[in-house]
């Protein structure tokens, strides 16, 4: 139905690097030839042809997302998006609309993007605003790093029983809020929060029961390779943003040593202490001992320059960020299962903090040897907002602009990283890697990703330029399930993607016990807490094996 | 018919939204509420009593007139204003914010007085 | 809209039942408005960390009268109407220890003595999870906004000492879902303006009190709500001068003199869908009895249809 002719493909998975190949595509999948006649052929001469990208971790649906558009009008006053006859219109920088959000991802070249952070109390929420997020393929991870029932059931002295209850209550949870994969954030010290305790590390007991973070993450992450989840545990470690966090952080790495983790916005959680108590950089620690361990993955969440909205289920840290900088909060304590705050910030290139913040990243993703470990983000839009991908992407790939932007920064910077002295360039090889063919193997989608055969017919194609962050913000096309859906970086139809779903093998039930502690302790019916099937339009089950 | 008891029914008269609710159902008809405060009971046990009639211009009307006549009004305003949705489904709100986008109108609900 | 200019700390129902010591009503009376509250989520309510229910709970309730709420409150403050903004502030500057010069335990704050408002900030401070529920009594009195943001800013220090939480108590069942729907498809939670063919927001401008008393609009559509019983007069007055369209499921104040009436099925009774409780916990309501209407969601697809096919005829035509 459909040929891409004269592009130069770059499909890392099935090792092609540039070269010129022919994509078919029929049935929204990339097939081998075609079996019908081709009815549209896009010249790629002059291009690069890649897999739609990859969003590992944004923020982009939900009840968290959704009050901080609301606490922020001045986020949209001067961004917004007319209505055409193809698409809705919106407003937004940092925190866009849900329409404004696809079309802005698809004008990246992005086909798949999941939301970071769902309480499943919530989760009818995210899957309503999933639904007004068009051009994307979605999906949730679900909260359970300071859930009631898992700390109850983690505190079980007998091994097997507790296993196996584990497994079946992450079943139950994964199941009930229609979420994909395992998230944690700050493990234990949201419930510690809520107890007017101040923060907590691996080994401190977490009331009521006494259970640690290291054993809250210790049983997640068996749990999850037990049920072989398509992606691993989601970790947002404890100590975020804090100096010297990289002991916390290495500490936590060591004590998941052969779990398939994911660690999330490392660079919030790589700073060393200086001799002031003030901010350093811990990349090349932490880079160096995760170039030895090939089942770790991370994110980097690179800071951006400009405004941004901080947005996570870390409430305590919230309230400290609140406290530093004065700026208006939110905060929500979610009975049961977690936390949530929210501040907006600018980052500010004379900052000497947020300079060492920014290096931070770049140095983590020019010190990961193998890029297969590593995905793009800005953990939209904690670190800056997702559209300053192709601006990222040009840091990486020219050493020679990034000096220039270093060189813009507070001179002190140099006293505390080592951004300077790392020559290393991206390759388009690379960039392909850890914005769309790295994530889609983390997440365990065999259809994403890659342009092999029966893969998804996403594709991103974008002209070659000299400047790749121009190149990178304005694909000549987009493709969308097969079908064209943006042409010279403009929306050209809007369609609805599917959402991502496990079905793993454990209790889709809760046992008696837990019935009875939900009745008394829950302000729902057990009955209206799963999200109902009619939330997820087109669903995809994709299998843990 | 059989009688029919719906349980964990949510109340949508208040921002409580209390989701224990007992309705006992009759030949589609609700014949008893339990678990419910008195505003509740009292809206549920009317809520098929004082129906709204379709009317255009105080006529009867057939409900595809009454829908052809709502989108002229629509149509014709220069600023016309949707306002409400303090007692429907997001559903029904996601539809009213099309529309309004649609006639380039004013929308609001009761929580901007 | 003080959510705007200082956000809110706050928490789920939940929460309030299973680990509150402490609960303020200030201008809510739940006992006539929200009935079943005190016994599902607050007051006597039982939860994990506070099993004696009533009993392990202190109580407060600020009001300008006597309200039943009152009767079973601990302490009761009745103060003198339109004095929120003013109780907050003092409430913050005894909660923050600054010195207040001039007045004495005898000085009366919004009609209650100094001292008492000390108590007050001294409950607040040592709780160990407190949590203020704040009704229309707060927000329709003089000051509104101010006093609001007040308050949050108040609840917002709390949490230096203690966690300390603010819910507003809304009224009607989804007027939160409103206000969501609005805020992610538009960016705004209220009075949105799409003249410019994007979403433009001003609350002063565009509110439905001020656009209906400016004569700014000249047709209304009406869906799930009683102007004609909420709204003031001279409003509802202008409203019966221009076409209106009302989608109700019931006889009401306004069905009466609307051009058009579109009965629909009730949302929870007779069509189902989400609604949004005060705490955005987002539930998902049932169709219990089949009415011979259809639901406001399939009316509102097809005038927004016949809209549309009109739209597309007069773009074709240019």
């Amino acid at each position: 139905m459909l040929k891409i002719v004269n592009g130069q493909v770059y499909d890392p998975l099935n090792g092609d690097r540039g070269e010129v190949r022919d994509v078919y595509i029929e049935g929204g999948k990339v097939v081998d030839t075609l079996s019908t006649k081709i009815a549209e052929v896009i010249d790629a001469t002059g291009c690069v042809v890649m897999p739609g990208g990859v969003e590992i971790h944004s923020h982009i649906a939900g009840a968290k997302v959704n009050s901080a558009r609301s606490m922020c009008p001045e986020d949209h006053y001067d961004h917004f998006k007319k209505v055409t006859a193809i698409t809705r219109s919106g407003s937004g920088f940092t925190i866009p609309t849900t329409f404004l959000t696809g079309y802005l991802y698809a004008q990246l070249g992005y086909t798949t993007a999941f939301e970071a952070a769902v309480p499943v109390l919530e989760a009818r929420h995210a899957h309503e605003e999933l639904q007004d997020t068009p051009l994307l393929d979605t999906g949730i991870y679900t909260l359970m790093g300071n859930n009631y029932l898992i700390m109850k059931v983690l505190s079980e002295k007998d091994d097997s029983a507790r296993k196996n209850r584990l497994r079946d209550l992450v079943t139950w949870l994964l199941t009930s809020s229609k979420g994909y994969a395992v998230k944690v954030v700050n493990p234990g010290g949201v419930e510690s929060w809520k107890w007017g305790k101040g923060s907590v590390d691996l080994d401190t007991p977490v009331p009521p029961f006494g259970v640690t973070p290291r054993g809250i993450l210790l049983g997640l992450a068996e749990a999850i390779k037990d049920l072989r989840l398509p992606h691993g545990l989601h970790l947002h470690a404890n100590h975020l943003g804090e100096p010297g966090n990289f002991k916390t952080t290495l500490e936590t790495m060591y004590a998941l040593e052969g779990y398939p983790i994911h660690f999330t916005h490392l660079q919030f959680h790589s700073y060393g202490m200086t001799k002031r108590w003030g901010l350093s950089s811990a990349a090349s620690e932490i880079a160096e001992y995760l170039n030895t361990r090939p089942e770790f993955t991370y994110d980097v969440g690179q800071l951006v320059f400009g405004p941004a909205t901080t947005m996570t289920s870390d409430s305590p840290m919230q309230f400290r960020l609140h406290q530093m900088t004065g700026n208006k909060w939110i905060s929500a304590d979610i009975e049961m299962e977690t936390g949530s705050g929210i501040v907006p910030l600018a980052y500010k290139q004379s900052n000497l903090v947020n300079a060492i913040q920014w290096c931070i990243g770049l140095e983590l993703l020019l010190l990961t040897k193998n890029p297969w470990q590593v995905s793009l983000t800005t953990d939209h839009p904690n670190a800056g907002p997702f559209t300053a991908y192709p601006h990222i992407i040009r840091l990486l790939m020219d050493y020679d602009f990034r000096n220039e932007m270093l060189e813009q920064l507070p001179p002190k910077v140099a006293q505390f990283t080592n951004l300077k002295d790392i020559k290393r360039e991206y390759s388009l090889e690379e960039i392909t890697i850890i914005t769309r063919s790295g994530p889609a193997k983390d997440l365990g989608l065999k259809h994403k990703g890659h342009l092999g055969i029966n893969a998804d017919a996403d594709v991103a194609i974008y002209r070659l330029l000299e400047d790749k962050e121009k190149m990178f913000a304005r694909p000549a096309y987009v493709l969308k399930n097969g079908k064209v859906v943006v042409k010279d970086g403009e929306i050209t139809q809007s369609l609805s993607g599917k959402s991502f779903l496990v079905d793993p093998d454990g209790s889709k039930v809760l046992p008696p016990d837990l019935i009875e502690e939900f009745a008394k302790y829950y302000t729902i019916a057990l009955a209206n807490y799963a999200v109902q099937d009619e939330y997820i339009i087109h669903p995809e089950v994709i299998a843990c094996d | 018919m059989a009688l029919q008891v719906h349980k964990d029914v949510v109340c949508t008269f208040c921002g409580c939204l209390c989701d224990d609710l007992e309705v006992q159902v009759e030949d589609n008809t609700i014949t008893k509420v339990g678990h419910v405060c008195t505003i509740g009971r009292n809206k549920l046990m009317h809520a098929q009593s004082d129906l709204a009639s379709l009317r255009v211009n105080g006529k009867e009307a057939a409900l595809e007139e009454a829908i052809d006549k709502a989108a002229e009004i629509l149509v014709q305003a220069k600023a016309p204003l949707i306002y409400g949705l303090s007692s429907t489904t997001s559903e029904a709100i996601r539809e009213a914010v099309v529309l309004t986008e649609l006639v380039q109108g004013t929308i609001d609900n009761p929580s901007s007085y | 809209m003080a959510r705007q200019l200082v956000g809110l700390a706050s928490c789920t129902l939940g929460e309030v039942k299973n680990r509150a010591d402490l609960l303020i009503y200030w201008g809510a009376n739940p006992m006539e408005s929200h009935m079943r509250h005190l016994s599902r989520y607050s007051a006597m309510s039982k939860g994990m960390y506070t099993p004696e229910g009533r009993k392990g709970r202190k109580v407060v309730v600020i009001d300008v009268r006597p309200t039943p709420t009152s009767k079973n409150a601990d302490i009761f403050l009745q103060v003198t109407p339109g004095q929120d903004f003013e109780i907050a502030t003092v409430l913050r500057a005894l909660v923050n220890g600054v010195a207040l010069h001039g007045l004495t335990d005898n000085s009366l704050i919004g009609g209650v003595p100094l001292a008492k408002w000390q108590e007050l900030a001294e409950l607040m401070k040592q709780s160990s999870y407190g949590v203020v529920m704040f009704g229309i009594g707060l927000t329709q009195s003089r000051g509104k906004d101010l006093n609001i943001e007040q308050l949050s800013t108040l609840v917002s220090e709390l949490n230096k000492f203690t966690r300390f939480y603010g819910i507003a108590m809304r009224g009607h069942g989804n007027v939160n879902g409103s206000n969501q729907v609005m805020t992610w498809q538009t960016g705004y939670p209220l009075a949105v303006n799409f003249n410019r063919g994007y979403p433009w927001y001003n609350p002063g401008e565009f509110s439905v009190v001020d656009m209906l008393h400016r004569k700014e609009v000249d047709a209304a559509l009406i869906i799930a709500t009683d102007p004609g019983a909420h709204l003031p007069y001279d409003i509802v007055r202008y409203l019966q001068s221009i076409p209106t369209i009302a989608i109700e499921p019931h006889k009401n104040l306004t069905t009466p003199w609307a051009n058009v009436v579109i009965p629909v099925a009730p949302a929870g009774v007779g069509a189902e869908g989400t609604f949004y409780r005060m705490d955005n916990v987002p539930l998902h309501v049932k169709k219990i009895i089949d009415f011979p209407y259809p639901s406001d969601v399939e009316v509102l697809r097809s005038i927004k249809e016949r809209v549309s096919n009109v739209k597309n005829r007069q773009r074709a035509g240019l």
